[in-house]
């Protein structure tokens, strides 16, 4: 297809400038192209068939920091953290703002990630599988790739969260390590719902062994403030959609 | 729909063919960055293609107005939140797109800048395509769908009426002395490309590393902070100097910081 494209390309050019058309006509300013791709059709958590509750899979069995996205791994998160305090700490659920409660978070992988295909770009030295990947193309000196959740209400104690890149096993147990790379996906720090943080731009993309293409790898993680968790079970159905903004400024 | 020009043919021929089990949509060009005077009307257009479907592929088309946080990050906009928007300007056919894997169509449209408005400066929108993703059924619980949206950026900047300037507000270090802050303010009404230029020097002034940082656009009354963290940067460094040139700009913007 690509060859054939070429080709009628060449044909049209060489056609048109035969003709006397101006050729300005064909003069595309730089940059000329921008694409992006995905292999990820949807990401779930707490999920199951027909409401009955989903069962961890995959990679995140190994991962001890990140509880079975179930009802059952979320009182387990729950007991864990009450259990392993070391100090005491107050719960007053009207103080959200409570720094107290800045480490009352439970984390959790996704328990299904649907992929149109288990083909990886390869060569980036990861160690830990990620969850899919954006594929942007261009010849464009820069990019942006934003999001933008929209279409289901996350509970106000959840926030969806994507990290751009692999983890190895080690990292992706320590739950504080390379957090501050972890972008959220959640409307809760815009109220037009758009996420303010800055997403991912050329910088955070890994080189391909293609000129003008970069991979942006993924892992999702779904953190719950441990108040208010019983605010999530698996009979309830919250369909979001992300959608991942691509633009050549 | 319209007859694809050679351009975009071309344009989409040089792309690398995406890995299988990618799927996605490609635009050319992605941006048209347009001077015209008040009253003009000019007609363009997209190119777009759909890649790696198994059958044809809905792209919804909307205009939408758009801004962009400090580190650079673009932000869709309600309608009427950009001053500067240039979307009441663009004529597109707003009809959802069936594209049938790689059967590039052209979607023309059309920028009139209005002849009577008191406007000067630039203005911008963007012409979007975004995929439909397909619900998930019979699960309960958080799905998330992926949805994806590619941009046909669109600037259009009043001939005659350009004023480009701008100011570097800040050249420090992070208070934990890990990465140098640099923040730029557009004081102008045009939109710049920044192109900065680091240089660290030792002690009697030579230069011991420099280094050219990412492009940037800095929109009307717009802050672009640049946080460039100090690795491999040669004990000897002293000072760093930064030089930001922008198209327009009567001279290079310049700062320098004291690194010990």
């Amino acid at each position: 297809m690509k060859r054939l494209l070429l080709v009628l390309a060449t044909l049209l050019v060489t056609a048109a400038l035969a003709a006397g058309h101006n050729s300005t006509k064909f003069t595309f300013g730089f940059p000329t192209f921008a694409a992006v791709f995905t292999n990820i059709d949807n990401v779930e958590f707490f999920t199951g068939n027909n409401g009955t509750a989903g069962k961890l899979s995959g990679k995140a069995v190994a991962n001890t920091n990140y509880y079975a996205a179930t009802e059952g791994g979320i009182t387990q998160c729950i007991d864990e953290f009450l259990n392993n305090q070391s100090t005491p700490i107050s719960f007053d659920i009207s103080q959200t703002g409570n720094s107290k409660l800045s480490g009352a978070t439970c984390y959790f992988a996704p328990n299904s990630v649907t992929k149109n295909n288990l083909f990886k770009v390869t060569g980036y030295g990861q160690n830990a599988g990620p969850d899919g990947e954006l594929l942007v193309i261009t010849n464009a000196n820069t990019f942006n790739i934003g999001s933008q959740l929209t279409g289901g209400s996350v509970p106000n104690s959840g926030t969806l969260e994507v990290y751009p890149g692999y983890l190895s096993g080690a990292q992706l147990q320590s739950n504080n390590s390379n957090s501050a790379n972890w972008k959220d996906l959640s409307m809760n720090h815009a109220s037009s719902g758009n996420n303010v943080n800055p997403i991912f731009t050329k910088s955070d993309a890994y080189n391909t062994q293609y000129s003008n293409a970069y991979v942006i790898p993924l892992l999702f993680r779904y953190s719950l403030d441990v108040l208010s968790a019983s605010t999530i079970n698996s009979n309830n159905q919250i369909q979001v959609t992300v959608t991942w903004d691509a633009a050549v400024q | 729909m319209a007859p694809l020009l050679g351009g975009a043919l071309f344009a989409f021929a040089q792309v690398p063919e995406p890995p299988p089990g990618y799927r996605g949509l490609l635009i050319a060009p992605p941006r048209y960055e347009l001077t015209l005077a008040k009253g003009d009307r000019v007609r363009k257009e997209f190119a777009i293609l759909a890649k790696g479907y198994g059958d044809a592929v809905t792209a919804e088309v909307a205009v939408l107005d758009w801004g962009e946080n400090a580190e650079g990050g673009l932000i869709p906009l309600a309608p009427g939140a950009n001053p500067y928007s240039a979307a009441r300007w663009i004529k597109v056919a707003l009809d959802p797109l069936s594209l049938k894997p790689d059967e590039p169509v052209a979607v023309p449209f059309e920028v009139a800048v209005p002849e009577g408005a008191p406007l000067e400066g630039s203005y911008w929108a963007a012409i979007t395509f975004a995929t439909k993703p397909a619900p998930v059924k019979n699960r309960r619980g958080v799905a998330v769908v992926n949805r994806l949206r590619i941009w046909g950026v669109v600037y259009v900047t009043i001939a005659g009426t350009e004023r480009p300037d701008a100011a570097i507000q800040a050249f420090d270090l992070d208070p934990g002395k890990e990465a140098l802050l640099l923040d730029v303010v557009n004081k102008g009404n045009v939109y710049l490309r920044l192109h900065p230029s680091l240089v660290f020097r030792d002690a009697r002034g030579k230069a011991v590393k420099s280094q050219k940082l990412a492009e940037r656009v800095l929109l009307r009354d717009g802050l672009i902070r640049y946080r460039i963290p100090l690795k491999d940067v040669p004990k000897e460094a002293v000072v760093a100097s930064v030089e930001v040139e922008a198209k327009g700009l009567v001279a290079p913007l310049y700062a320098e910081v004291a690194l010990k």
